[in-house]
């Protein structure tokens, strides 16, 4: 070509179609350039727009669920479309999760889509700004050793004092660091035992169904990765599950999905469960392997041990104890129930234990046993609790809790010697917490209002 | 097919230089142009946008976190351009709608717009 563009001699269609081939090129890049980046403006404007619709419909769907409390319609998995506006709307799915309700609001404008998830939970009110709250009955509390209490003390008349323990006094400069309020009024929060009642009645009722469908039937052995997201809640799916299912491989299961068991649970494997998975068993559960467990949900009748797990995120519900051994790290927002119709369970934290979130001892019946064998909270030293103890029999604190203790009385054991309403060197610093923490929402006949707890 | 062929390969009307010249010509003129219509038509509206998309997400933002649940509007400029954006807040018995415009100040259009529901008594994260 170039040999007869020198000689110009019969070359000039070629070199046309090349250069007009160039040239087109270029307007074309030009032009998708443009058209890319017009198409990039639009799927940012879509993608806000579904994502403010998607959170639109968290806060109408909580301002439903606000109006209507008391007709509990929360009891009921929802999945329902909201209009946000004449031109877009949400697809709402949610359910009660233990001590919150899960709750997920997706939106799609064109070709962008928003999902959002959360938990519901309850914003707490001004009784949980203070860092103790006890039965005014028994008062007044005695401190002593290294005991430090930051944030306002709410008692009975009698108030605070100093005691020395075996020859130990009190070493703290003072008492109390904020206000001693006395009151011969109860002042501690209630809880809505109906909606605790409800729901271990619901987890019996699951456990009592004769369910043919077994895990390892639809699941095969060699499967290590198993996905139930097609579920919209964990109640459409409910398998039959044994002990050798749980520690076969490493294997990752994510729901929503309940898994039931009618055997004795200790699971070793490096297990990794999210996305909702409730596991109920009638026999007492044991977690002592590498676990990775995230949005989970563990009932027992009998005890739950949990031994340092790799990432624990999730809820523990027992009839008995529950029992969080040396080192072990729970993240928020977690939370331990002991419900009980007996009062000799327990909840202990162990040294070194760590955990984010809300634990509660709650007894089924109001009058309770009289004496030492009483249920209880017990945070041993080292031990820390970032949020809230609730307990309506004893506490016992030798450990550290950034946050409120609510409380009928504290109590330890010197031998020869019970200690009622002693509490000796603990700390409770209710600045410490995090000002976002959000409480279950059986509180909510406390006059808290509920709320998101985040936003994913 | 071969005559054909044969007569494209030798075509004696316009030299090579001549077409060169008359391509180069149109280009100086197409290209420019080109630009200028690209320009005219899609970047400069979608700078326009980008900018006011921009605005409205962080008005939006602001507005949510701040819990600035109140009527606003005010000014601001990006590269020389002069952007109007207004907050407007609607009661909705114990919900709230919060919507944000952006408009190009010259030319009174809406640019971008967003809105959303929000509980005031609810905290944000």
């Amino acid at each position: 070509m170039w040999k007869n563009i020198l000689k110009e001699d019969g070359s000039s269609l070629i070199t046309v179609m090349a250069i007009t081939t160039i040239i087109s090129a270029t307007l074309l890049i030009i032009l998708s350039y443009l058209l890319i980046q017009t198409k990039h403006l639009h799927s940012k404007e879509n993608y806000l727009t579904a994502k403010y619709n998607s959170e639109a419909g968290i806060y109408v769907y909580l301002s439903e669920l606000e109006k209507y409390w008391h007709y509990q319609k929360w009891m009921r998995p929802v999945n329902r479309t909201i209009n946000i506006n004449p031109k877009d709307s949400v697809l709402i799915t949610a359910y009660p999760w233990g001590s919150f309700i899960h709750l997920e609001s997706y939106s799609q404008k064109k070709d962008q889509s928003f999902k959002l998830r959360t938990y519901i939970g309850l914003n707490p009110s001004a009784v949980f700004n203070s860092s103790v709250v006890l039965n005014p009955k028994y008062s007044p509390v005695v401190l002593t050793g290294n005991t430090k209490i930051y944030g306002d003390m709410r008692t009975g008349k009698h108030g605070v004092k100093k005691g020395t323990l075996a020859g130990k006094p009190f070493t703290g400069s003072k008492l109390v660091y904020g206000e001693i309020i006395r009151s011969e009024v109860d002042q501690r929060p209630s809880i809505e035992k109906e909606y605790l009642h409800s729901l271990y009645t619901d987890f019996r009722l699951i456990l009592s169904q004769n369910v043919t469908d077994n895990f390892n039937e639809i699941v095969s052995d060699t499967s290590t990765i198993i996905s139930f997201a097609h579920s919209s809640n964990p109640i459409e799916n409910i398998l039959y599950i044994t002990n050798k299912d749980l520690n076969l491989r490493n294997r990752h299961i994510s729901g929503p999905l309940t898994l039931i068991s009618k055997e004795k649970l200790t699971i070793n494997s490096s297990l990794k469960l999210d996305n909702h998975i409730q596991i109920l068993s009638n026999k007492s559960i044991i977690i002592k392997g590498k676990v990775n467990f995230e949005n989970v949900l563990f009932y027992s009748p009998e005890n739950i041990i949990i031994s340092n797990p790799n990432y624990f995120e999730g809820q523990v519900f027992s009839e008995n104890s529950i029992q969080i051994n040396r080192n072990s790290r729970l993240d928020y927002p977690s939370v331990l129930v002991v419900y009980t119709e007996k009062d000799t369970g327990s909840i202990q934290l162990y040294p070194g234990s760590n955990v984010s979130g809300s634990i509660i001892y709650l007894t089924e019946k109001d009058t309770l046993l009289f004496g030492q064998y009483r249920g209880k909270i017990v945070i041993h030293e080292n031990a820390q609790l970032n949020g809230l103890i609730y307990s309506d029999n004893f506490t016992t604190l030798s450990g550290h809790v950034n946050g409120t203790v609510i409380t009928d009385r504290f109590y330890f054991y010197y031998s020869p010697t019970n200690y009622f309403n002693w509490i000796n060197g603990a700390t409770i610093d209710r600045e410490a917490i995090k000002s976002n923490f959000k409480l279950p929402i059986f509180f909510k006949s406390s006059g808290n209002y509920l709320t998101p707890l985040y936003f994913r | 097919m071969k005559k054909l062929y044969y007569k494209s390969d030798s075509e004696s009307g316009y030299t090579v230089i001549e077409v060169l010249v008359s391509l180069i010509i149109l280009l100086i003129v197409v290209i420019p142009l080109t630009q200028f219509i690209g320009y005219l038509l899609s970047d400069e509206k979608n700078i326009e946008k980008i900018n006011a998309t921009y605005l409205a997400e962080k008005e939006m933002e602001h507005c949510i976190i701040n819990r600035a649940y109140e009527n606003n509007k005010f000014e601001e400029i990006i590269n020389g351009r002069h952007y109007l954006i207004k907050r407007n807040i609607e009661n909705k018995g114990d919900i709230i709608r919060i919507k944000v415009e952006v408009l190009l100040l010259n030319k009174n259009k809406i640019l971008a717009n967003f809105e959303t529901l929000r509980k005031p008594d609810f905290s944000e994260f």
